[in-house]
């Protein structure tokens, strides 16, 4: 499983995307510190916080959308270029040759998204933001693991579904979970049967607002409530569980 | 009712005794309404080099993917003599194109669990088996059809297999990628693999072959082995069986 990853990633950390990444997670936020998108008056404590948060909530959306690029055809360009079978044959069962391209490409997104936060620490630092060490270390990794998840739920679709169609659903994907809360809150609030319904179905896509928020509260050290940590490590695991599952199933009907 | 069974020969029986290194045991297999083997029996013996000809659709893949437990909806055995290792070099292999010739066979041999140590050294020594030493640090984007054709053949080679199966292994190739690659096949002879080769290149198949069988379609098929095609070439032979299976038929 080690080789497949290692090679997955090296085929896919190009040095263009990392360059692309840096200048586009640079871009946010010089956007946001420079612009002023955030002003809370005469609170520059507030600003800060204000500023900060809404750093971390567009990193991890646009870190999101990285993750379904990264992942959306991986799979279904294995199947095709039959790199399966002489794998299969070296010893590497199909399963596991999924399940490793799942995890690579949860790697790749990760080390993707933490090239996007290149400019964010450099203004972190510069700025003395209202952290520490090891706020910032904790909410970084929970920011991670986030997009990791996402790339994760992405790999497994493209086992079902062609690339495309994994694409949209990705997107998708990212923009109801980065505003879950709300647009369930919403559909509740609308009171009718379908609201109740669609809400429900809501459950089965990842709270990434949730994951933000702990993120946040990770790095402004305001971490009180667990639930939120729970959610999200409940989440990791059943990720985790789908991905191992989906990878036994589609090795069973593809027969290799 | 579709069932499939693979057995293999166990104790009891010494690998000098029994020359056949595969046996294919009343072998029935269609896809949907075509049927390609009806009551297929086949044997390979140890240490020849067997060519698999006949058109396309006649079910040469299918019999190797079969061989290789590719293709496991089929009725019939596919006996193995002991635990024979297989080895595979398929028509487009794909290998990483960001890896060297080199770096590919690592990664084949890290997949296998070898140790760095053992994988750097056996690579070495398969690239230079293939004869393609001198281009073991080039990146695989940049080999010739030939280059990556040899390539597949030193991953087939990858754990000192038994029986090498090599589809279309020379198709696309020029005269000179075709010379070295019945070259190489030979070498393997030498060394005492059973190399099960599928080819459309009649004229490579009569350089190399030992013997091997002509498939026309489910009902006809036949053996046939090098003193026959020293008499009959094996493209006359090909086309007499063809026009024999299209008479029957009629009839």
């Amino acid at each position: 499983m080690k080789a497949l990853i290692k090679l997955h990633l090296k085929e896919n950390l190009k040095g263009r995307s990392f360059i692309l990444f840096g200048i586009l997670g640079g871009l946010v936020s010089l956007i946001l510190l420079t612009g002023g998108l955030i002003i809370v008056e005469n609170n520059p404590t507030e600003e800060a916080i204000s500023q900060l948060g809404t750093q971390w909530k567009l990193l991890s959306i646009i870190s999101g959308f990285a993750a379904v690029t990264v992942s959306m055809g991986t799979i279904e360009r294995h199947l095709k270029e039959k790199r399966a079978e002489l794998l299969a044959l070296h010893g590497l069962a199909f399963d596991r040759q999924l399940f490793s391209l799942a995890i690579g490409n949860s790697l790749v997104s990760m080390m993707l998204s933490a090239i996007l936060t290149l400019v964010f620490v450099l203004i972190i630092i510069i700025d003395q933001a209202p952290t520490n060490l090891l706020g910032f270390t904790a909410a970084f990794i929970s920011y991670l693991l986030s997009t990791g998840i996402v790339a994760l739920i992405v790999s497994t679709l493209n086992m079902f579904l062609p690339g495309i169609v994994v694409a949209v659903l990705g997107v998708f994907l990212v923009i109801i979970g980065s505003f879950h809360q709300v647009i369930q809150g919403m559909l509740l609030n609308n009171g009718q049967l379908a609201g109740r319904i669609l809400a429900k179905i809501m459950d089965f896509i990842p709270p990434l607002d949730v994951f933000n928020r702990l993120t946040r509260s990770l790095f402004f050290l305001e971490f009180k409530d667990g639930r939120d940590l729970i959610v999200f490590l409940i989440f990791i695991w059943l990720t985790l569980t789908v991905v191992f599952l989906a990878s036994k199933g589609v090795s069973r009907r593809e027969k290799i | 009712m579709i069932c499939y069974t693979v057995c293999k020969f166990k104790s009891g029986i010494k690998n000098a005794e029994v020359k056949d290194v595969i046996k294919i045991k009343n072998l029935n297999k269609r896809f949907g309404d075509k049927v390609i083997f009806q009551n297929l029996n086949l044997e390979f013996e140890a240490g020849k080099v067997f060519a698999l000809i006949g058109p396309n659709g006649a079910g040469k893949t299918t019999l190797m993917r079969m061989i290789l437990g590719w293709e496991k909806d089929y009725e019939g055995e596919i006996v193995f003599n002991g635990d024979i290792r297989l080895g595979y070099s398929p028509e487009t292999p794909y290998f990483p194109e960001i890896l060297t010739g080199r770096q590919v066979l690592s990664y084949f041999m890290e997949v296998r669990g070898m140790k760095k140590a053992a994988y750097e050294t056996e690579s070495l020594r398969l690239m230079d088996e293939v004869g393609l030493d001198i281009k073991k640090d080039t990146l695989v984007k940049n080999y010739s059809k030939g280059m990556r054709q040899r390539l597949g053949v030193a991953q087939a080679l990858i754990g000192n297999p038994d029986v090498i199966l090599l589809d279309e292994p020379s198709a696309g190739l020029d005269f000179f990628g075709q010379q070295e690659m019945q070259g190489l096949i030979g070498k393997l002879k030498e060394q005492g693999k059973t190399v099960i080769l599928n080819s459309h290149l009649l004229y490579d198949v009569e350089k190399v072959a030992d013997c091997g069988y002509l498939f026309i379609n489910a009902h006809t098929f036949r053996h046939f082995n090098k003193s026959e095609f020293e008499k009959e070439s094996l493209a006359d032979m090909f086309i007499n069986t063809a026009k024999g299976a299209k008479y029957e038929s009629l009839n």
